[in-house]
Order: C-alpha cells, then structure tokens, then sequence
C-alpha cells in the first residue's frame, strides 16, 4: 500500500497503520515521501480519518488520546520517530475554523507563535506578515473578516517554523476567487520557504492547479494511494468508494480593506511576558473589572447594613434592653462579620461569577480548537491560560474578600450611626473589633481560618470550573451546560469548605 | 447623542481601568475610615490625678469616660487608664483635651447609686414616690396574706416549725454559743446555772415571733434600695430584753441581767443568733417548698393582686428615670456599663465630664460620690 517515492524527501512515513478506539482500521501499513515545496492534495470520503492523519503528524495530543492505536515511522528533517510511542511535532496545522486566540490582537496570534516555535528569522516574520496587508497588527482577531482570520492563522502557523505545513479544508466556506487566491498563497508560501503542505480538501477543484500530487485515502482497502490530479479522477475515485461525496457551492466573496503597516510590530516576547499576558488578562476579568469590584463592594454593604440593622431592630429583647446589649452585641457582630458572613458571602459572590467566566472562555477555547492549536503551537497553555485562572482565583479570593470587608465594615458603622445619632465611632471601633483589638493567639488563628476557607474554596471551586470547562465540547449548548454545572459545582464547593473549616475554626 | 458617548465611554478599556481604580481607593479609603487599626487608636489627650487615693483604682484599670449632654444624657466620650502612678490618662474619641461644654472631670463608682445622683430632681422625685407606693402595697399585701386563715392554717404552722427549728439550731451553734459564752463570762458564775435554764426557754419562746417580725420588716426594707438600707435587728435585740425581763427570769435575775442586756457581748449575741437563724432558715428546703406552694396558691394571689399596678409603675419607672431607657431611647453607655459592671460583681468607676453647676448639685446629693479630677500638665 504504497504510493510515490522521492529521491531527497522532507518527510518520509513508513509502515503507518490507525486503528480507531472502537476497532476500526483507518489505515493499514501506509507510506508516502513529500519533497520541498510540494503541494500535496489528501482527499477522501467525510469521516474517513484525513484529519486524524494530520492531527497525528502535527502532533496534537487528542490524536493519539481515547484508544487510538498508532504504528509506524517517521523520518523528517534527520529525525526518526516511532509513531507508536513518540509523538509526531513535524507539522504546523492550520486548523478548519482558524482556531485564533481571540483574546488576543492580530499581531499578538503571530508574536506568540513565533515565540515559542524553535527558531524564526526575519524573513519568515517577512513571509508571514506579507499576508496580512490589510491587517493591522493591533486588531482584535473578533474583528477580521473571515479571509483575514483564514490568513492570520496561516500566518501564525508559518512562524511556527515547523517542517511541512497542513491545511485542513482550508477553502471551506471560501469563494471561488478565494479560493484559488488562497491556494496561490500556498504555492508561494511552499515556494518561497522550500517548504512542502499537505491540504486535506472536499473541495478541491481550486486547488487542483496548484498541487503536485494528490493522495486519496482509500476507505475500502485502508491505504494511502495516488490519485490523478484530476477533477475528473478524483470524483470518480471519491464516487466509487463514497456514493453520498458531492460537491458544495462556495459562500460569497470577501471584501479586504487597504493595508496596513507591519513593520516592527512582532517584537520577540519571553514566555514570562506572555505568561503576564494571560495573567492580566484574567486578572482584569477574574478580579479587577469594575463590574467585578462593584459586584463585590455591593455584597460587601448589603452584608455590613443587614447585620446592623436587624441585630439591633429585631432582637428579641426589643429597644429596653439595646443600651444594655448594645456594646456585646457589636462585638458579636463584628466577630461574625469578619470571620464568618463576609468570607462566606463574598466566597459564594466570587465563586458563581468566575467560574461562569472560566467555564464559559475554556469551553469557547474548547469548542474552537485554541487548545489544539496552543498545542501545535507548542504554547503552554496548562500554564498560561490554567496557571493564570488558579492564581487569579487566590489573588481574587483574597483581593475581593479585602474590599468586601471594607464596604461590609464601613456600611456598618454608617448604618450604626444611623441608629445611635451623636455616638462616636470610637465607640464602634472598640466594640465591633473587639475581638481583633484585645489580641493574642486565637485571633491570628481566627484570620488563618478566613485566609484557609477563602483560598481553599476558591482553588478548588477554580479547579472545577477548569474541568468542567475543559470537557469536549459540541457546540455552544455544551458551554452553556458548562457554565451552569460550573457555578453549581463552584457554589457547593464554597458552603462545603466555608462548613466544613468552620467546624475546626469554632 | 449622550448615549453614544456614554456607550463608547462604557466600552473604553481605559475609563474602565480608571473605573476600577476609583473603586479600589473608594474601598481603601472605607477601610481606612474604619477599621480601627488603620484609622489608629485614640491617643492620651490629657492626664488627671486624684485630689486623693481613691479605693479600688488600681495601677492597668481602664475606665470608661462619658460627656453628660445638655438633656441629661450621658455619651461615651472616651477610655482612661490608670497607670502606676494612679493618674488617669485619659483618651477623648474627639481627640480634643477638654470638652469645652462640659470641661469638669470627676470621678464616681460604677453604681446604682451615681445613676440615682445624676438623674434631676424631677426624676428622682419620681422615682421616690412611685417607690412609697409600691412599698406601702407590698406592706398591705404581705399583711393580708399572713393574716388570712389559708395561711394560718396551712402555711403558718409549717413555718413557725421551720423558724422554731432555725432558732433551735442556731441557739446551738457554736459562733451563737462561743456569743453566749462571752456574755456568761462577764456575770457572775453563779448564775450561769440559773441563766442557762432560766433564760433559754424564755428567749426561744420570744425569740420565735420576733424572728418573724424581723423577715417581714427586712423583706421589705430590702426592696428601698434608694435609702440607706440597713438589717433591723430590732425586734430581735427587743427579743432578748423580754426574755430577760420574763418574769421566770426577773425573779432571780432581775438586776443582773438589766446590766447585761447593755452590753456589747449581749449585742454580739443578738446579732449572730440572727444571722445564724437567718441561714438556717435559708438552708431549710421546707421553707423554699412552702415559700412556693403559697405562690402558686390561687386564694393568696388575691392578696397579692393590688400589688400589681406598684410594682408595674415602679418597673417602668425605674429604667426610665434612671437608666433612661425605653422603646425608642437612644443608647446609655453609662446606665448600661454601670448594671453591666454591678451584675458581674465588678467595684468600678467612671470619668464623667459635666459642668460645674451640675458638679455641684452631684456633691450635694452625695457629698462622697464625686471625686473632681485634677489635671495634670504633660
């Protein structure tokens, strides 16, 4: 089950064989070579395992997860791989749906791909900005129009710098002009980087003149075999192993804007940089908005005017006995307060509102491949992106708690003024804190336990919100159920962990 | 228009930084208004002695201090601590020395009794009537019930066995013996005999009623606690001078027994056979058990029932004028210290800054209970 043999290959697979988890062969003993600069088309029928193909050669690490069995070998660039225990990092992929960070701008997509590839020099971050034109560095991703997007992730893959570049259907959804332009793009690109690509296409009638060879995945006999680059032999070959293959009309055409200036503006950046990128960015949504810190201060008050005014308004004793249970009532109070209602609540607060955010930006992360192509990418995201959310939920555990304490407090005395009109806040202060001010052993104690509580349950809250939200996802629906198990999971974690170290506390 | 702006300003990553900034100093500056340790503690405005050593001001004592308003009310104004030199450094909240409205400070116990001082004429005026009248219905109460036949015919004898007991018992005891031993030796042995067994039956027998007499005036003399209440031992000391003037006794006796009955150790006698019938009579679980069956019993309550309103008039009128407290009052830090200190057996003081009219008119109600404060340049 071979196909063509070169004389000096980039890349040279030997003996491939995957078998899906439930058993089925995809491919069995496949070999090929791709030499510089070649285009090669791969087509076969839907679901017959292309991309599993270039998923496996690109490295991404869910194409060996969930029982799939992979053997053979892979000699590219001096190395030789066994594929049956090593995995495969020769490819740079560009993903179906681009797959872009879009918490970061244009220009940041490509600085953090030529980051972290091995080695980029300046006339690859020449090639790669040569594509974008019509791009300004410092625009959000969200705002790119569909082609824009299709090239920037071309782009941030060719700072990669890896091997052999792989396209998965990249035309789709494209237009014909598109189309064509893009596979132009690829001839160019192959060209002028002496490196070959491997496109996975349904579509391939635009891609037709611009490739060298064309592979088909044979379904029936499980090989990898050539094919004429022919549009003719090519559905006929898919038509015969397929009947339900056909052809899909393209979307409309994509309007590009002038260009703008790249000229230095892919600085190179240490992972220390890019790790305080993401930092901030989640410190910002996870600590430091405005809505957050209002959300919280808001808590804080509503606590601080709760305890005041009905422990005063609605004791039991009524207003005879307030003079005399006033100053032990303040001070009960003031301990509940600070060790107990506010922790509590702001917990609670902190906790339904983040791990909706974390549930909901790793879902979408999930669900639009950035994992994956973080891992193409060679990007830690386990410490950008999971290190970042842990670390943001201690430090807003503890930074939101401080605010919260402070409006709860500050609302108590004003409500307390309101009150006892013409009473002197000194009065308040001794009473209210008058656990903390006579001091000693038990109230540092008294603090560690907040400090416990308040992280421990913010952790772990966190970390089930990280779970939760790196689950496969479908489709959006899968976020949505994400985010609700997530704030569910996160709330009970909060009251588990609030109950269980206040029984050691007390 | 506006709302365009608005909206752009809504969505401007910097207004919201700056958004978030303002936020963080809001909470830092509530916190700094608050939380006593960074608002910081109230330093020593000013340094008093006493103009001499008052008991129970010891050296690490903190004392409250208080501003008597112009309505009467007294607020608390700050703390004072006595330090080893017995001077009082005191901490006003308003940071000032002096309070420029009410510039004297003086000292007074944490009791009742300063409350009683404090309050105006008017008040304590008040107060004294609705206590007469409460005490003059206990008085009538307690008489109609002691004279009525369920009492002396169910309750009476049970507790005449119970004093005639107590008496017994405290007769025998040895503080009572050791009392009488005294008075023995200052006669003339001789007559130890003949008062030995002369005497005895002639003091139990009188002793048994005055006993009686002596609990009714006591219970109800405990409850005037704005006079100067002292235990009447009268009917007692009347108790033994009958029995010495018993006619068994006078025959013999007559002229021995008169000087005795002036004497300290006849005093001395009387007042430990008391107290020890007192605490007999306490320890004695038929007198609690009957003390009981009779408050639960329907036709003595009648008794009782005109006790009622007094005793309501006097509860409301207590706190009112006193501690001025009701549904709606505002807080009394000293009325509420002051029960607070006087409920956990705690002999204190208090600074109260007044004027030195109102100093004066303190001094004349209770010519001990003020102590002027002296004070001290730093």
């Amino acid at each position: 089950m071979t196909t063509a043999v070169l004389e000096k290959p980039i890349l040279s697979l030997r003996g491939l064989t995957i078998v899906a988890p439930g058993g089925t062969t995809l491919v069995e003993n496949a070999s090929f070579d791709i030499g510089a600069g070649e285009i090669v088309l791969l087509v076969g029928p839907s679901g017959s395992g292309k991309s599993t193909i270039i998923n496996l050669l690109s490295g991404l690490p869910d194409a060996k997860a969930g029982g799939w069995r992979v053997t053979g070998t892979l000699d590219c660039g001096g190395r030789h791989l066994d594929l049956s225990r090593e995995r495969s990092d020769v490819g740079g992929l560009v993903f179906q749906d681009n797959a872009l960070f879009d918490d970061l701008t244009a220009g940041e997509n490509l600085r953090i791909a030529a980051d972290h590839a091995p080695a980029t020099d300046g006339e690859l971050r020449t090639l790669a900005t040569s594509l974008l034109p019509d791009v300004a560095a410092d625009k959000p991703v969200s705002s790119c129009s569909g082609g824009q997007q299709q090239r920037v992730a071309i782009a941030r893959t060719l700072l990669a710098n890896r091997p052999i570049l792989f396209f998965d259907e990249p035309n789709s959804g494209l237009d014909i002009r598109s189309s064509r332009a893009l596979a132009g793009m690829v001839r160019d690109i192959c060209k002028r980087m002496g490196k070959p690509a491997v496109i996975v296409a349904h579509h391939v009638e635009d891609l037709l003149p611009e490739a060298d060879r064309v592979l088909l995945l044979d379904t029936r006999n499980r090989c990898l075999r050539a094919v004429e680059p022919s549009l003719d032999a090519i559905e006929r070959e898919l038509l015969a192993l397929d009947p339900s293959a056909s052809r899909v009309s393209d979307g409309p055409a994509t309007a590009e804007p002038s260009a703008a200036p790249w000229e230095g503006r892919l600085p190179s950046a240490s992972r220390g940089h890019w790790f305080s990128r993401y930092f901030l960015e989640y410190f910002w949504v996870l600590c430091a908005s405005p809505l957050m810190l209002m959300y919280v201060a808001i808590g804080g008050m509503i606590v601080g005017f709760v305890e005041i005014w009905f422990g005063f308004n609605y004791h039991s004793f009524g207003g005879y006995l307030k003079s005399l249970l006033h100053d032990e009532t303040l001070v009960g109070l003031g301990l509940i307060q600070v060790t107990v209602a506010v922790p509590l609540i702001t917990g609670i607060l902190v906790v339904a509102r983040n791990n909706a955010i974390i549930a909901a930006d790793l879902g979408n992360r999930v669900l639009s491949s950035q994992f994956r192509a973080m891992a193409n990418l060679r990007i830690p995201a386990m410490a950008y992106l999971i290190g970042s959310v842990l670390l943001n939920m201690v430090f807003a555990s503890v930074v939101l708690m401080a605010v919260s304490m402070s409006t709860a407090a500050w609302t108590s005395l004003q409500t307390w003024h309101l009150l006892f009109p013409g009473q002197s806040s000194e009065l308040f202060r001794e009473n209210f804190f008058r656990v903390f001010l006579n001091g000693g052993p038990h109230v540092t104690m008294d603090l560690v336990w907040v400090l416990v509580k308040t992280v421990t349950s913010s952790v772990v809250a966190g970390l089930a919100a990280i779970v939760i939200g790196l689950r496969k996802k479908d489709s959006v629906v899968a976020i949505n159920y994400a985010i609700a198990e997530s704030i569910i999971a996160g709330v009970s974690i909060t009251l588990f962990v609030h109950a269980i170290v206040g029984i050691f506390q007390f | 228009m506006i709302a365009d702006r608005l909206r752009r300003l809504a969505g401007s990553r910097r207004a919201a930084t700056w958004a978030s900034a303002l936020l963080l100093v809001g909470a830092g500056a509530a916190a700094a208004s608050v939380f006593p340790f960074m608002a910081g503690l109230p330093d020593v405005t000013a340094v008093y002695s006493t103009p001499q050593p008052v008991v129970g001001m010891k050296p690490g004592v903190k004392l409250p201090v208080y501003d008597v308003q112009p309505d009467g009310r007294a607020v608390r104004s700050g703390q004072a601590y006595v330090d080893g030199e017995g001077r009082l450094q005191l901490s006003r909240y308003d940071g000032r020395r002096e309070s420029a409205a009410v510039p004297e400070a003086v000292l007074m116990p944490a009791s009742v009794r300063s409350l009683w001082v404090l309050a105006t004429e008017a008040e304590r005026e008040e107060l004294r009537n609705t206590a007469r009248g409460f005490i003059r219905a206990l008085g009538a109460a307690i008489d109609g019930a002691v004279n009525s036949p369920v009492f002396d015919t169910e309750y009476k004898p049970v507790i005449e066995d119970t004093i005639r007991t107590a008496a017994t018992a405290a007769w025998a005891s040895p503080p009572v013996q050791a009392a009488f031993a005294d008075l023995l030796q200052v006669a003339d042995p001789m007559l130890r005999q003949v008062a030995a067994d002369d005497l005895r039956p002639a003091l139990v027998e009188r002793l048994q009623p005055a006993l009686w007499q002596a609990v009714r005036t006591n219970a109800v003399n405990i409850i005037d606690v704005f006079s100067d209440f002292r235990l009447d031992l009268k009917p007692l000391e009347n108790a033994v001078s009958g029995a010495i003037a018993d006619r068994r006794v006078r025959d013999g006796m007559a002229g021995m027994l008169a000087i005795l009955a002036g004497t300290h150790q006849m005093r001395l006698l009387a007042e430990r056979l008391g107290g020890e019938f007192l605490h007999n009579l306490r320890n004695d679980p038929r007198l609690a058990d009957t003390i009981g069956r009779m408050m639960q019993d329907g036709r003595l309550s009648a008794y009782l029932e005109p006790l009622g309103d007094p005793a309501l008039t006097l509860a409301r009128a207590v706190p009112r004028t006193l501690a001025r407290l009701d549904e709606h009052a505002d807080l009394n830090s000293l009325a509420a210290d002051i029960f607070k200190m006087q409920a956990r057996g705690i002999s204190s003081h208090v600074v109260i800054h007044m004027t030195a009219k109102d100093r004066d008119r303190v001094a004349v109600i209770d010519p001990l209970a003020p102590v002027t404060l002296v004070r001290e340049a730093r």
